[in-house]
């Protein structure tokens, strides 16, 4: 699956066994992009944006029903339906593997967020906006998505971009402990849970926890090839 | 021209091929808007700066990404020895306490309460607020406090504390002590007090312990949500999934003992569910298993422990499975297993939090729960239970009271603590509305509230705000209108943690001794102080006795001066160590040294005591004061021992509010249990939508409160998950959505708490119901913590 273009292939890997559900991946990542709050009305509409989120499936286990608990970002899929429906190609695989979007050529038909299979995806219904005193803590390296526009986790791209610049000043490749907990998802996880990396190089932290056979991805099945993958004991489909 | 959708898209489809022809490569565009609203983005330098996280006592430490004097993210300091570089959500959401819209919002009329923003000292005008400058703050409070010292004497000032960091206890100590009033009153009482209690019981160390999480093998839980609010919360979810993944080829064993299946305990290897208030009984079923069976650790039992034999005579040889598994619903079987597993899988430790405490036997449950860890032997053991250092801080210059401080001091308590009503009490905050509004033992002049929203947080709230509309002068140091602070007389306002120059000392946890610097990340925002200076103005303003006891400058040379054990710990000068602190963020000892049993045993004994000598030393006194025995004591506080067994960790029924035990259970047939989730700082962290918007992950809930009900029962009483239903007790009800939930038992329902505030701001304000509200206060037997889970309600189904 590795595209010649590009020595890298980004994904992350969730060890489930580690995580103890505790949402700093959820606050991590609106901190860090921008994503408003919907508040109580429309959250209740379910127009809050996650580009992560912790989803709770409550399941059978040993003769009663137990929680799981799925912390989801983008799949960033190898082969993603997401971009296959976009019309106006807003929505793109760029050559590292990162499923990322143009958001001012997003028309909002909304075809993709349909298409995903892991349900993503999410719609501007409103104008983001914040309160004058909150507009300060806006990071300047994101820009905020208008009304209309799909918006959607990037791997935190604007961060992955410091560190590429870092590595091309020093000519030299981006190193794995440089990545490892580079989005603000994997930098913040108490538990250590959440692992980011290059899949191609086969010495990475990715790489090896992708060979062990707790190792998982969301919906194989669907021919998808998720770049991100799930650690669990025991059986855990 | 109309043009159908399918045209409009194949058309647009167009446009983007053309866009994106040969030699036009897909351009990433997040850099290419602006800064929402202000149409600038600040271009300067990005400068980190280091400080100390507040958003709950743990006191990881954190790193603050600023620009151009705007605080733009919080990551963790990867040098801090609680959260290396790591940060839970709460930790996360701190910029929406700095940049809180509400701090500075317009006057709003309410019903209750006139609320606004605080932007600098407020004064009370009827029921609006009046802008005063701090020289006029300072000066009317620090004259009305003197007015009342001369006049109706020091005593009936009472001094509310939650959230004490970087001496400031011992400031305001020395300030309750030089003026004279024996009423300081914190808010363990509310929440852990028992663990400290019970731990200091029965091994002579007042504080929470930290465990050696690292190198132990099991670990079980009481009433402990270990991943959700255990301290420190975020070191606690570190070593969890250390246990998990941490060293290859082990697995530690997580068993959670808890009547709901918590998030912890769907995470967790084994969930106990259990009847509330009966933790003891199953601490003391496996502790009769693993010495019936000779599974206890004989020696260190011989070596580091006293009182055995009786114990074991007057307790253990007593304890019958059957009784245990009655009183605890959980099958015989179970409870064996239990023992012989936590004994077989050592080093193994058992923790005890919030939900085995606040009963009315809570204190007794974890000191039975503490014992299993002395009989295996796993104190200051690797793997087992330690004991905190701290930082050998240079102590201050003992306070002089004068003749009048003296007087003052020698008041009995406002809140009855230490007396025959709640014998073994340092503070109870939850019985002050009463003597407020009672006048007994004396009338209450003047309160100054500190870091806590009694208002909010003690059972019964109703009856706080009576009584807090009551005393003539509050003083609320809150930042944030809060319930309380919204009934305040005058507002002298801190600044938030991330505004603040403070030290700070982490919550029991990681052993070594650990300090931490608080430095502002950005400049103050609104004309606030910190507290430490106000009260040291204050002071300066009385003049006198109580200006004395404050001969420092300002509040940082107050810190400094403290400084100087730690530096030569550290092996470096005052100064080098205050740039370290600048440049780091943090110092910390170590490496932890085991065994050291000066550190670990503070008892009279030098042991660990099963019998408790100085439980025995107390109510001893106690009861002749009053002029009573002992038994005579326990009949009068309602404990069911007799002699010896008094003070020996033991099972004494939990008792509920209502005298007529079997009418209370007729008509309100559940527990209302609440609980904390992760991501609620005590109630204090409600006005962050990053929160509200995720706050209940087990039911995908935010924005609201909701109760959980068994599905058994919301079958036979035909209640649909989401609808709302109405929660009664004796004392009041309301509305709330419920949740059926499979992880709920049966005769539990549950509550988060959090929600129901009458002051704060637009996002904690009117949103969902507070359990207290209609909960009465009943406390422990001997410490006078609150009995949460006494509180029993009936629900009934609402038609729409």
């Amino acid at each position: 699956m590795s595209d010649s273009t590009s020595k890298y292939r980004w994904g992350m890997v969730i060890d489930l066994d580690r995580c103890t559900a505790c949402q700093a991946c959820t606050v991590a990542c609106r901190a860090e992009n921008n994503v408003p709050s919907a508040g109580p009305e429309e959250a209740n509409k379910g127009r809050a944006i996650f580009w992560t989120q912790v989803v709770p499936l409550h399941e059978e286990a040993h003769g009663r029903t137990s929680v799981r608990y799925m912390p989801m970002p983008c799949m960033h899929c190898d082969n993603p339906l997401c971009v296959k429906v976009c019309p106006v190609h807003a929505t793109y695989k760029n050559p590292e593997g990162i499923v990322a979007q143009i958001w001012n050529r997003c028309i909002g038909c909304r075809y993709c967020t349909v298409a995903c299979p892991y349900t993503r995806r999410y719609f501007n219904w409103y104008e983001p906006s914040w309160p004058e005193v909150m507009k300060r803590q806006l990071n300047p390296e994101v820009s905020v998505r208008p009304q209309g526009v799909v918006e959607k986790c990037i791997f935190c791209i604007q961060r992955l971009r410091k560190v590429k610049a870092q590595a091309r000043r020093e000519d030299r490749d981006i190193r794995d402990d440089e990545v490892i907990r580079l989005p603000a998802c994997c930098q913040t996880c108490p538990a250590e849970a959440r692992t980011f990396g290059n899949l191609d190089d086969p010495k990475s932290t990715v790489s090896k926890l992708i060979r062990s056979r707790r190792a998982f991805q969301l919906q194989e099945d669907l021919g998808t090839h998720p770049k991100v993958f799930y650690l669990a004991e025991g059986d855990f489909r | 021209m109309t043009i159908s959708r399918r045209e409009f898209v194949g058309s647009a489809l167009g446009a983007a091929a053309a866009a994106t022809c040969a030699g036009c490569r897909p351009v990433f565009m997040t850099q290419i808007l602006g800064r929402a609203g202000t149409g600038k983005r600040p271009t300067g330098p990005i400068k980190w700066v280091k400080s100390a996280c507040l958003q709950c006592p743990a006191g990881c430490g954190i790193q603050v990404k600023t620009i151009e004097g705007d605080a733009i993210k919080i990551e963790g300091n990867p040098l801090h020895p609680v959260n290396k570089g790591r940060l839970c959500p709460k930790g996360q959401a701190g910029l929406q306490v700095l940049y809180d819209p509400d701090r500075d919002r317009k006057p709003e009329p309410d019903q209750e309460i006139q609320t606004q923003g605080i932007t600098g000292p407020l004064k009370r005008d009827g029921d609006k607020w009046k802008k005063i400058t701090w020289e006029e703050a300072i000066s009317e409070v620090a004259e009305r406090l003197a007015e009342i010292r001369e006049k109706e004497g020091p005593h009936t000032v009472a001094i509310m504390g939650g959230r004490f960091r970087g001496h400031m206890r011992e400031l305001f100590g020395r300030f309750a002590r030089s003026y004279g009033t024996p009423n300081e009153i914190d808010s363990a009482s509310i929440g852990s007090g028992n663990s400290i209690l019970a731990h200091y019981l029965t091994q002579g160390v007042r504080d929470y312990l930290a465990y050696d999480w690292e190198n132990t093998n099991y670990v079980i839980s009481f009433g402990a949500s270990l991943i959700e609010a255990f301290r420190p919360t975020l070191f606690v979810q570190r070593m969890v999934a250390h246990m998990r993944r941490g060293h290859p080829g082990t697995r530690g064993k997580i068993v959670t003992v808890d009547p709901r299946q918590s998030v912890t305990a769907c995470k967790s290897d084994e969930w106990v569910p259990i009847r509330p208030g009966t933790d003891g009984a199953l601490a003391l079923g496996m502790a009769a298993v693993i010495v019936r069976e000779g599974l206890h650790d004989q020696q260190f039992v011989d070596e580091h422990t006293t009182g055995f034999d009786e114990w074991k005579k007057s307790v253990l040889d007593e304890v019958s499975l059957k009784f245990v598994s009655e009183q605890t619903n959980i099958p015989v079987d179970r409870i064996e297993h239990l023992g012989r597993e936590f004994a077989q899988q050592s080093p193994s430790f058992a923790v005890a939090g919030r939900g085995a405490g606040m009963h009315t036997n809570g204190l007794y449950n974890l000191m039975a729960i503490h014992c299993l860890n002395a009989l295996v032997g796993n104190l200051d053991s690797p793997g087992g239970v330690i004991v905190q250092e701290y930082p050998p801080f240079t102590p201050w210059p003992a306070v002089e009271p004068d003749e009048i401080a003296q007087a003052g001091l020698s008041k009995p308590r406002l809140d009855g603590a230490g007396t025959c009503r709640f014998p073994l009490a340092e503070s109870v905050s939850a019985a002050l509305a009463g003597a407020i509004l009672d006048e007994s033992p004396y009338k209450v002049n003047a309160a100054l509230v500190y870091y806590t929203n009694p208002v909010f947080s003690t059972p019964d709230p109703r009856q706080s705000r009576e009584a807090f509309g009551k005393i003539p002068l509050v003083v609320s140091f809150s930042p944030f209108m809060d319930d309380t602070t919204a009934m305040a007389d005058y507002i002298l306002p801190d600044h938030t943690y991330l505004e603040r120059l403070q030290l700070d000392v982490p919550v029991a946890g990681v052993g070594i001794p650990v300090l931490t610097l608080r430095q502002p990340v950005v400049e103050p925002l609104y004309d606030t102080r910190n507290t430490g200076d106000v009260l040291i103005q204050i002071a300066r303003a009385m003049g006198g006795p109580v200006s004395a006891a404050f001969p420092w400058p300002d509040y940082e040379e107050a810190m400094k001066s403290t400084l100087g054990g730690v530096a030569q710990a550290a092996g470096l000068s005052p100064e080098e160590l205050w740039q370290k602190l600048l440049d780091d963020g943090v110092w910390s000892g170590g490496p932890y040294e085991y065994g050291n049993a000066a550190r670990t045993y503070r008892t009279p004994s030098g042991k660990f005591e099963f019998v408790s000598s100085l439980m025995k030393e107390r109510l001893t006194a106690i009861a002749a004061a009053e002029q009573m025995s002992v038994d005579e004591l326990a009949a009068a506080l309602g404990i069911e021992a007799r002699g010896e067994k008094v003070f020996m960790p033991h099972y004494d029924n939990p008792s509920t509010a209502a005298d007529d035990v079997a009418a209370d259970e007729a008509s309100y047939p559940f527990y209302l249990n609440s609980y904390k989730t992760m991501t609620r700082a005590d109630g204090r962290g409600t006005n962050l939508p990053w929160l509200q918007e995720c706050y209940g992950v087990q039911f995908d809930e935010f924005w609201g409160s909701w109760v959980e009900i068994h599905p058994d029962i919301a079958r036979r009483d035909k209640i649909r998950d989401g609808e709302m239903v109405l929660l009664k007790s004796e004392i009041g009800e309301f509305k709330v959505k419920a949740r059926v939930f499979d992880g709920a038992t049966p005769g539990v329902v549950n509550m988060p708490f959090e929600y129901g505030h009458l002051a704060g701001g637009r996002w904690a304000k009117n949103l969902g119901v507070n359990p207290n509200e209609i909960s009465g206060a009943v406390h422990d037997r001997l410490s006078g913590v609150v009995s949460h889970s006494a509180l029993r309600v009936s629900i009934h189904k609402v038609d729409v």
